[in-house]
């Protein structure tokens, strides 16, 4: 039942709003099926450590935008969901995956040029192995 | 009546965890009998002052002794004074009638076992009161004094919600305990030259009737102003412990 | 919204202590965290909803009912366990089952069983006899059995060994599941207030804060690891500073604004842990307005 949801204190993105994005991603990367149950607001906020409130916020909006479904006395499960919107999520996530790194990387004041040679690098490395 | 019914169940609970402490009440009634029967000639004959506060240390402890130690008055914190038992309960849903009631159906028992007891079985040793009282009146004093008894020995249901305990609260107790006391010995042995005990006697032999009727109507009386007392101070006390 | 709990403007003294709270309403299928120092007020405010102690002035309603009406038949609404147990030494668990089972109409003896049997709390012990972590096992069974729609708990897991708080929690979580249970907890234990709190309410001093719901007070302070030491001895929004790079603040917009302006470079920032949040709090004495 446990989610691998990593909340990032760091990050300047509300809490309920990392949430929703990682249960998209999580459904968008196939690890979510349809008809998964999702644990219960309650035990997912005790394990990650929040208010029930902010859980009850995130599974809102994942239902109104139709990723989640809920059903009374039987609890919450992934909804049947659109290919077409996996493979744009899974998109974003690798979008957000680099912005990320392009952070970190301004942060330790690297050029573009000298990003980009580090990409390129990190990609032969890859296919090489 | 469906206090009553509910304070009986409650009392019915408290009596379960102190039956042990009613073996308590036989054996003080037997010590408190003997002692009787042994000062009861010189008493009649010479109204020694020491059996009547004997009868009253005697109705007074019959009346708080017999249950554990955490249903009794005791310290709970800085200012208050108060059976921690009864504390306990006021925090469940239980009524306020329900709760006061129940305090006094244990002590009232009590008292009037320990007096059938000690009374009776001084009378059945002794030929002295045999030869004061006749069995009939007898019954008129046993009453008489199971009414003191519960005038007194209401007091500690009475208190078992507590006090908030002042600077002179305990000096105030033991003037009035020595007052009581002297005003008792005043009355008797100075003004009417008789002792309590035996005035209860004569009040027995000679208004059997009218004794019986007033000191039951005291004692209902009495316990109305200590069940006042209680209601009064549960509503005013905070129980911060 | 169903509100079980109202407080409204309630007003205690006891001596040279004074106890206020401002209007509180606390909501149903919540869980709120009394946080406060030792001696804060905690144990007196619980008591005052309990009516066992008597406030000066205001309302505590619960269910719509105000406390002080001589109709008392909200407290079987309530579950209520103080801090220590007092006048049961006498009785045995099981005894003091028989007394709460009848007086609690809604008692579920299935709860008070599996609690009592997963925990091994010897119920035909006399209480006396148990130490005070089992006791508070015993206590909490016991309120766990009388499954009212309200449980105010003052430091329920004080005593009790990790294992057995553990259990407590995921208890509790699972009566929650429902969400009609209304919860009000005290507790010095930070893993409580991390797993099971929604919403906080602060007490220092006899003062009483608003109702704070637990992530935004996190997320209204931010920590921020400066490249370099700012030239001023408090930037704004600043609360605290260590290592003189390490700004806690409780406007983090404001600091963030003032650090871009004069190009002052953030290494890192992070919400703080809520522990630090609550020793700011409870020892600087600043009371939070969110």
């Amino acid at each position: 039942m446990n989610l691998p949801i990593r909340l990032s204190k760091s990050s300047r993105e509300p809490i309920y709003h990392q949430i929703e994005n990682q249960i998209k991603a999580l459904i968008a990367s196939g690890q979510l099926t349809t008809g998964d149950p999702l644990p219960s607001i309650r035990l997912l906020a005790k394990e990650l450590e929040i208010s029930s409130i902010t859980i009850r916020r995130a599974y809102q909006n994942l239902e109104y935008s139709g990723f989640i479904q809920t059903s009374q006395g039987k609890g919450t499960f992934v909804a049947e969901v659109d290919p077409d919107m996996k493979t744009s999520m899974a998109s974003q996530a690798v979008e957000d995956a680099i912005l990320k790194a392009i952070s970190t990387a301004r942060q330790h004041e690297l050029s573009n040029k000298e990003i980009i040679r580090m990409v390129e690098t990190l990609l032969q490395k890859e296919d090489n192995q | 009546m469906d206090t009553f019914r509910k304070a009986l169940w409650l009392a019915r609970i408290e009596m379960d965890v102190s039956k042990k402490h009613y073996l308590t009440l036989l054996i003080m009634a037997g010590i408190y009998t003997f002692f009787f029967y042994l000062s009861m000639p010189p008493y009649l004959e010479e109204n020694i002052f020491i059996f009547d506060v004997f009868l009253i240390i005697y109705l007074v402890t019959i009346s708080f002794s017999i249950k554990p130690k955490t249903f009794q008055y005791q310290k709970m914190d800085d200012d208050l004074y108060g059976s921690p038992y009864f504390a306990m309960l006021n925090q469940l849903p239980i009524k306020r009638k329900v709760l006061i009631t129940s305090r006094f159906i244990l002590p009232y028992m009590s008292i009037v076992i320990g007096m059938i007891l000690a009374l009776t079985g001084t009378y059945i040793f002794s030929p002295e009161l045999q030869d004061a009282v006749d069995p009939l009146q007898l019954i008129a004093l046993i009453v008489i004094w199971i009414c003191i008894s519960i005038s007194i020995g209401g007091l500690f249901p009475a208190s078992d919600p507590g006090d908030e305990i002042k600077r002179f609260t305990f000096f105030w107790s033991f003037a009035s305990i020595i007052g009581f006391f002297v005003g008792l010995y005043l009355i008797f042995q100075v003004w009417l030259d008789t002792g309590f005990f035996k005035w209860t006697i004569y009040l027995a032999n000679e208004h059997t009737l009218l004794s019986i009727m007033i000191s039951i109507i005291v004692a209902c009386l009495v316990t109305w102003y200590w069940f006042r007392h209680s209601q009064k101070q549960v509503k005013k006390i905070d129980y911060l412990q | 919204m169903t509100f079980p709990l109202v407080i409204k403007n309630l007003e205690k003294s006891i001596d040279d202590f004074h106890l206020s709270i401002p209007d509180l309403a606390i909501e149903e299928g919540t869980v709120t965290a009394v946080v406060g120092t030792n001696g804060a007020g905690k144990s007196t405010f619980f008591k005052m909803m309990m009516n066992l102690v008597k406030q000066d002035n205001g309302e505590i309603e619960v269910y719509g009912h105000s406390v002080r009406d001589v109709d008392d038949s909200w407290k079987q609404q309530i579950a209520y366990q103080a801090q220590t147990m007092i006048g049961c030494d006498a009785f045995t668990g099981e005894q003091l089952r028989n007394l709460m089972a009848e007086l609690y109409p809604s008692w579920d003896e299935a709860l008070f069983r599996r609690f009592s049997e997963k925990l091994n709390i010897p119920l035909n012990k006399k209480v006396q006899k148990l130490s005070p972590g089992v006791k508070t096992k015993l206590n909490l069974a016991l309120n766990f059995g009388k499954n009212t729609s309200i449980l105010m708990l003052d430091e329920p897991t004080a005593a009790m060994d990790i294992p057995s708080r553990n259990y407590f929690i995921q208890f509790l979580l699972e009566l929650m599941e429902k969400g009609d249970r209304t919860v009000l907890i005290a507790s010095h234990q930070a893993d409580d207030i991390k797993k099971l709190a929604d919403y906080l309410v602060f007490i220092n001093k006899g003062r009483v804060s608003q109702l704070l719901e637990k992530d935004s007070l996190a997320s209204s302070y931010r920590l921020f690891w400066l490249k370099e030491e700012p030239p001023v001895s408090r930037v704004p929004g600043e609360i605290k500073r260590t290592y003189k790079k390490v700004i806690l603040s409780n406007q983090p917009d404001a600091t963030m604004t003032y650090l871009s302006q004069n190009n002052l470079v953030i290494v890192d920032e992070q919400i703080p842990e809520l522990e630090d949040i609550i020793q700011e709090i409870l020892m600087e004495g600043e009371m939070v307005d969110v």
